[in-house]
């Protein structure tokens, strides 16, 4: 089985599930339930284009004027909310909007992509500004019990870079690099704001994203290979350090 | 295809690689031959390193203002046969750096004129890279100059008051020979702790000298630690109580028994889930220790070292075992060892100052056993506790903070490690004490910012 019919039976598995639940008008959801016929005939299919509204990984722009929607989910630490935006700009660039949520750490981002395709590959750069904000303790539950009357914001630049491939008719993948680059951060903890003297590196992720197409709508899911510091993005982790840890992620959701 | 499987195959070796790695830290580097020390004789009387204490600078390596503290661990007197050793170690702000050194007496006959020589031998760290190579990490060998200096010393005499020293040589990458000059000269005193002449500022060490995710050769949580953290200049070490399911009272930080601090392929689950002989035969700590009994650890480091211990009561079915140990400790060890004065029962939550107030209240406490609170400051004088510490996150609180200290309790922040952070709470909050990671770099802030609290600690 080769890399295209792998990844393709693994969407073909999940959208199966998923479009039995969802009733899905799209012909893709109807897929029949044989999913190694689906998996060997999928690397046979000719390859479509992406759609017009693009994806939220995949490097490629939606059409000038056209949208796209997604919301999901990351763990990591935590499970965290998440939602996108991204809107085609033409001539492969589209502007972008996320949000991502676990209460007590929220961010409100929006940035650019660029996307390109080179032969069977679409590559992208990206670069997104976030600010996030979060409190714990007081505001909330009894700070004299919980150990903590902080909290916390600051700014995120995310430079970023993306490698695309289409590996069926219905699948994309994605692999995609971001920095995180916090030249702001401020603790408010008591009555006492600490700011760090300069910016600094936070660390980096690399997410290996597919994005499976049911029509109108897409699923994405995905795995992410974190290299942090110990306190990002939980602020307020009492055991600052510099050193950084390998970790893992998970994501999912739903492309509008 | 081929190049696909490969991929695939790539990917899932670095997956693997990157969540089952263990992280073994490297030792600290020694000189091959035990260097000049080998051909050395002890200090006759350890206890006189003192007199090279101070602040120096040590510019290329420590930085302009380190510190130069003196310690002394070991057996002494009444124990026979006594095995005091002195260390002298160099604290500095940047890279959090740190050296450990043993000093040694030796004549040295290389030159024309043959000298009495107090050399110095150890090595030195920069803590904030937390995985060291060769640039992180070497070896230093420092000569004490006047010879003048070096002959009393070597000759366990005190030298007067005000005698200045100078420590001559060099350091080393990895383990390699030090050929990098080092001149440390010295600055000024040191800064004086004392509140109406009782000590009042109290460094104290978070799971001992070094977290074992620091890598400094020694796991946390272990006796050796104690040796550690009293070189690099704690004062007091915080260390965490759970119990296994024989109700023996074990050092051991999480609940469960985490990769990130031990290792063996039948060790996992709560720690509350074996007897203490399970544990030992199934898991070992990072660095290859045994996971310790709290009352080997307490043995062994109330003999060794003068620190005052803080251990945090992860769980509350251990007050009434540990308390009774350290009754039993008492009539155990030497008196000079002062268990019920240097053990204080930490008490991080709710359920554990229960089940503290209600032992108390039952008499199964030990007779003068103490209790420092983390949580509600109120609690310090209703149950009452000779200390509070509560988690830094909660801000200074510096009018809780005074009130308790005018009562002459003592008040110290966990666990604070970022230098930025640690010169707040020291001039806004004007502790007693604060717990760290970084010994040196705490330090090395209260001689630079640290302003002492407005009462003394009574007790």
């Amino acid at each position: 089985m080769n890399l295209r019919a792998l990844i393709g039976a693994a969407s073909l598995v999940t959208t199966a599930a998923a479009s039995a639940s969802t009733q899905s008008s799209s012909g893709q959801a109807s897929v029949p339930p044989d999913q190694s016929a689906l998996a060997a005939s999928a690397t046979d299919m000719p390859l479509a284009t992406a759609p017009s509204v693009g994806f939220i990984f995949f490097p490629t722009a939606p059409d000038p004027g056209q949208q796209r929607w997604a919301v999901g989910g990351v763990w990591q630490i935590a499970p965290m909310f998440n939602a996108n935006f991204r809107l085609g700009l033409g001539s492969g660039f589209a502007f972008d909007a996320r949000l991502s949520s676990i209460f007590v750490y929220n961010q409100l981002g929006a940035g650019a992509t660029w996307a390109v395709p080179v032969g069977p590959f679409h590559l992208g750069l990206m670069a997104h500004l976030d600010a996030w904000f979060g409190v714990l303790g007081k505001a909330f539950t009894d700070s004299e019990t919980s150990g903590f009357n902080s909290s916390g914001w600051g700014i995120l630049t995310e430079p970023g870079a993306m490698a695309g491939l289409q590996l069926t008719k219905d699948s994309w993948i994605t692999l995609v690099a971001e920095l995180y680059l916090q030249p702001y951060q401020a603790q408010k903890l008591g009555s006492l704001v600490v700011t760090p003297q300069a910016p600094f590196y936070s660390g980096a992720r690399a997410s290996l994203v597919v994005e499976y197409s049911l029509g109108k709508g897409a699923i994405y899911y995905g795995v992410s290979v974190y290299h942090t510091t110990q306190n990002f993005p939980i602020w307020f982790n009492v055991n600052y350090s510099t050193q950084k840890f390998f970790y893992l992620g998970l994501l999912g959701g739903y492309e509008f | 295809m081929n190049s696909d499987r490969s991929f695939f195959a790539l990917g899932f070796a670095a997956l693997t690689a990157i969540s089952c790695v263990e992280r073994q830290g490297p030792k600290p580097p020694t000189f091959p031959s035990g260097g000049l020390l080998a051909r050395s004789v002890p200090l006759p009387q350890p206890e006189l390193l003192s007199a090279l204490e101070g602040i120096y600078d040590a510019t290329n390596r420590f930085g302009k203002f380190a510190v130069v503290h003196a310690s002394v661990q070991g057996n002494s007197p009444p124990t026979s046969p006594a095995t005091t050793k002195a260390a002298l170690a160099i604290l500095g702000r940047e890279h959090f750096a740190f050296a450990i050194l043993e000093p040694g007496c030796f004549t040295d006959t290389s030159t024309a004129t043959t000298v009495l020589q107090l050399v110095l031998e150890g090595y030195w760290r920069y803590l904030d890279d937390a995985q060291p190579d060769s640039s992180s990490m070497g070896l230093i060998r420092l000569f004490v100059q006047p010879s003048s200096v070096a002959a009393l010393l070597c000759g366990g005499v005190a030298p007067p008051p005000g005698t200045v020293a100078t420590l001559v040589g060099a350091t080393g990458q990895g383990n390699a020979e030090p050929t990098a000059p080092l001149n440390v000269t010295y600055v000024q005193q040191r800064k004086s702790r004392l509140v109406d002449g009782k000590k009042s500022f109290f460094v104290g060490a978070h799971h001992g000298g070094c977290v074992t995710s620091d890598d400094c050769g020694i796991s946390e949580n272990t006796p050796e630690t104690f040796v550690l953290a009293s070189q690099l200049g704690a004062d007091f070490l915080e260390i965490d109580v759970h119990l296994t399911a024989d109700g023996i009272p074990v050092l051991f930080h999480f609940p469960d028994l985490s990769a990130i601090l031990v290792q063996g392929p039948y060790c996992f689950g709560p720690i509350a889930g074996y007897t203490y002989a399970q544990l030992i035969a199934n898991c070992r700590l990072k660095n290859g220790e045994l996971i310790p009994r709290l009352e080997d650890a307490l043995a062994y480091g109330l003999t060794n070292t003068d620190l005052i211990v803080w251990l945090d009561m992860k769980v509350a079915n251990a007050v009434v075992p540990v308390s009774q140990l350290l009754g039993r400790l008492a009539t155990r060890l030497p008196p000079t060892a002062m268990v019920m004065n240097r053990v204080v029962m930490g008490l991080p939550a709710g359920d554990v100052v229960d089940a503290y107030v209600s032992a108390k209240q039952n008499g199964q406490l030990a007779q003068g056993q103490r209790c420092l609170v983390e949580q509600e400051a109120a609690n310090v004088t209703s149950i009452p506790c000779i200390a509070w510490g509560p988690r830094y996150t909660r801000g200074p609180m510096a009018g809780d903070v005074q009130n308790l200290q005018s009562q002459g309790k003592f008040v110290g922040y966990w666990t604070i490690n970022d230098p930025g952070v640690i010169d707040d709470f020291l001039i806004d909050g004007k502790p007693n004490g604060i717990l760290t990671n970084y010994l040196g770099l705490l330090n090395q802030r209260w001689e630079a910012v640290g302003i002492l609290p407005p009462y003394p600690v009574s007790q």
